[in-house]
């Protein structure tokens, strides 16, 4: 699946954007990641599970810490859409922007590389996590 | 200086992450806050759109 995953990026890396070939592939890979995902859900597989940590016993400090996350991607998305409606873009940068320095076409060894890691994150959020006791 | 929004974006982020590490048994990670929406269906579907919408976002447009 790694290589399969590998090749996918790589040659999805390569294609224009905007187009109905770049749209196929993404959405055929997301479609294979979130399938295997959900065959690996029925077969336990802890290499997909994230760190359960320790049990909760402080309750109003694990609500305080929910609460400052929330707080924190809501200036996320606040940052976002301040930029968003702002012009020039070079002056107000949106992550998309940001990103496109980075993974725009012409950096196909860092997109593709990102693709993987995108297809990678798929089968991770397509499983279900296992509660442990 | 809409960079510097970035960065204070970022570390309101990480200030959460810090703070999770400091406090014990208590303030969630980004792991466990992750690992809790994945194990309700609501969160997993929150999920796999935000990840859908990331990847259509990044490498189809």
């Amino acid at each position: 699946m790694f290589v399969a995953l590998a090749a996918c990026g790589w040659f999805a890396a390569a294609m224009p954007p905007f187009g109905i070939e770049s749209s196929a592939v993404t959405f055929s890979v997301a479609a294979a990641m979130l399938g295997a995902g959900a065959v690996l859900a029925h077969r336990y597989s802890p290499a997909l599970d994230l760190p359960a940590g320790e049990p909760v016993r402080d309750v109003s400090l694990r609500l305080r810490g929910m609460v400052a996350w929330l707080l924190a991607v809501l200036v996320v998305l606040a940052v976002e859409l301040w930029e968003l409606f702002h012009s020039p873009r070079s002056l107000y940068p949106t992550l998309s922007s940001l990103a496109n320095d980075v993974l725009g076409p012409g950096h196909r060894v860092v997109r593709a590389a990102a693709f993987m890691c995108w297809g990678a994150c798929g089968l991770v959020v397509s499983s279900r996590s296992r509660r442990h006791a | 200086m809409n960079v510097a929004l970035w960065l204070v974006a970022a570390g309101a982020l990480g200030a959460c992450e810090v703070a999770s590490r400091r406090f014990d048994h208590g303030w969630p990670t980004a792991a466990q806050l992750l690992r809790s929406a994945r194990g309700h269906l609501a969160g997993r579907l929150v999920l796999i759109i935000a990840w859908l919408w990331l990847g259509w976002h990044v490498f189809a447009r």
